[in-house]
C-alpha cells in the first residue's frame, strides 16, 4: 500500500518546505501550462477556421463579381453588335453563367435554380449590374457591384468596365466609385437628348 | 474517493484549458475591433429618414425651377435649397466629401414611377432598412435583396434607354 504522503506528494499538495523537494510546485505548474496551451491552441483553431470560411465566402463572391463582368464582355463579343446584356437575366438565359454565380455565398440568398418554376433572377440575386453601359466608359468605373451588407460592411466587390474586379474596404470610397457611375450614365443619356 | 482524487489532480490542467481558451477569445475579439477583417456586422454613417425625404424634396424642387434634375447632390446646397447636413450621415467630420446617400441622376421626370432616384447603401445599425426615394417621389425602406432587385431594376431601364438613342457601343 503506498505511503499517504507519497501519495500526497505526487499530487503537488505538500509545499516544497515540507518535502524538503524544491520543485514541489512543478508538476501541477506543468500541468496548468500543458492545458493552458492546449486550450489555447484549441480557441485559436476555432478562430483561425471561422476566418478562413469568411476568407473563402469573400473570395468566391469576388470570383462571381469577375464571371459575371467576364460574361457580360462574352456576351458583347457574341453577336449582340459588342453591346452590353440589356440585364443579368439574359445572361443566364442565354447561358453564358449560371444563376447560382448572381448569389453571394455570404449572404444567404437562394438561387433561382433553388426555386421552382424557373423564376426570373430578381429576388435571388445579390449583384447589381449598372448596365448596359457604353464601351467608352472610363477604365475601372464600377459595373458590377454588391451591397457591403453581404460581408458585415467591411467590404463590398466590384466589378469595372475594364475587366477587373477587386474588394472595396472602404465605405466612402466605394459610395464614391458607385456615384461615378451614376455620374457617367446621366452624361450618356444627356448626350443622347 | 479515487474519481475525487483524479480531479483534484487535473484541476490544474483544465484551468489551464479554460484560462488559454479565454486569454485567446479575448485577443481576437480585442484585435477583431481594430481590423478590417473581422467579421461583425460594422455600423456604418448613414442619412436617415428625415434627410433622404429632405433630399428628395430640393431635387424636385429643384427640377421645378430648372427644368431638368441638378448634376449632382452637392448642386441643391449651392443653390440654397438644401442644408449640407442633410447629406451627410451623424458622425460627419465636416469635411464635404461624397454624400452619405446615393443619387441616380440620370433619372428622369419621365421615366416610370418606380424607378429609385436616391438610396443609401450602407446601414447605421444591423436592424436597420435601406432608404429608398423613387422617382415619383415615394418613400420606401427595403431590405437589401429588395434595393438590388430595384437598382437593377432602375439601371436596367436607363441603360436601355441608352442604348436605344444609339448612343452605346463603340461603332457608334
Amino acid at each position: 500500500m503506498p505511503d499517504d504522503r507519497d501519495t500526497q506528494e505526487r499530487d503537488g499538495d505538500i509545499p516544497p518546505a515540507e518535502t524538503g523537494n524544491p520543485s514541489g510546485l512543478a508538476w501541477p505548474i506543468a500541468k496548468f501550462v500543458m492545458g493552458f496551451v492546449g486550450g489555447g491552441l484549441l480557441a485559436a483553431l476555432n478562430v483561425a477556421e471561422f476566418r478562413s470560411h469568411e476568407l473563402a465566402r469573400q473570395a468566391m463572391c469576388l470570383v462571381n463579381v469577375k464571371g459575371i463582368v467576364t460574361a457580360v464582355a462574352a456576351y458583347a463579343n457574341e453577336s449582340h453588335e459588342e453591346r452590353m446584356p440589356p440585364d443579368l437575366d439574359s445572361l443566364v438565359r442565354e447561358e453564358f453563367l449560371e444563376s447560382e454565380s448572381f448569389v453571394c455565398p455570404a449572404s444567404g440568398t437562394v438561387p433561382v435554380s433553388d426555386v421552382p418554376g424557373n423564376p426570373p433572377l430578381a429576388g435571388h440575386c445579390d449583384y447589381v449590374y449598372a448596365g448596359p453601359l457604353s464601351w467608352t466608359a472610363p477604365q475601372g468605373l464600377p459595373m458590377v457591384f454588391e451591397l457591403p451588407l453581404n460581408h458585415g460592411q467591411r467590404m463590398a466587390n466590384v466589378g469595372c468596365t475594364d475587366g477587373s474586379s477587386r474588394a472595396c474596404r472602404d465605405s466612402g470610397e466605394f459610395v464614391a466609385s458607385v456615384q461615378r457611375t451614376n455620374d457617367f450614365i446621366r452624361a450618356e443619356r444627356e448626350g443622347g437628348r | 474517493m479515487s474519481a475525487e482524487r483524479g480531479i483534484r489532480r487535473w484541476i490544474g490542467f483544465w484551468t489551464g484549458v479554460l484560462v488559454g481558451v479565454v486569454c485567446i477569445y479575448t485577443i481576437y475579439l480585442v484585435r477583431s475591433n481594430d481590423r478590417r477583417q473581422a467579421y461583425a456586422f460594422r455600423a456604418m454613417r448613414a442619412v436617415d429618414a428625415s434627410q433622404i425625404q429632405a433630399v428628395a424634396r430640393a431635387v424636385f424642387q429643384y427640377e421645378g425651377a430648372n427644368g431638368q434634375r441638378p448634376v449632382k447632390l452637392v448642386d441643391l446646397v449651392s443653390a440654397g435649397m438644401l442644408d449640407e447636413a442633410m447629406l451627410y450621415g451623424r458622425g460627419h467630420n465636416g469635411v464635404t466629401g461624397q454624400p452619405d446617400v446615393l443619387y441616380v441622376s440620370a433619372m428622369r421626370k419621365d421615366d416610370p414611377p418606380d424607378m429609385v432616384v436616391l438610396c443609401t447603401l450602407l446601414l447605421p445599425r444591423k436592424d436597420a432598412q435601406f432608404l429608398v426615394v423613387y422617382n415619383d417621389g415615394s418613400f420606401a425602406e427595403l431590405k437589401s435583396v429588395d434595393l438590388v432587385t430595384a437598382l437593377n431594376r432602375t439601371y436596367a431601364h436607363v441603360g436601355n434607354d441608352i442604348l436605344h438613342a444609339g448612343q452605346a457601343g463603340p461603332g457608334t
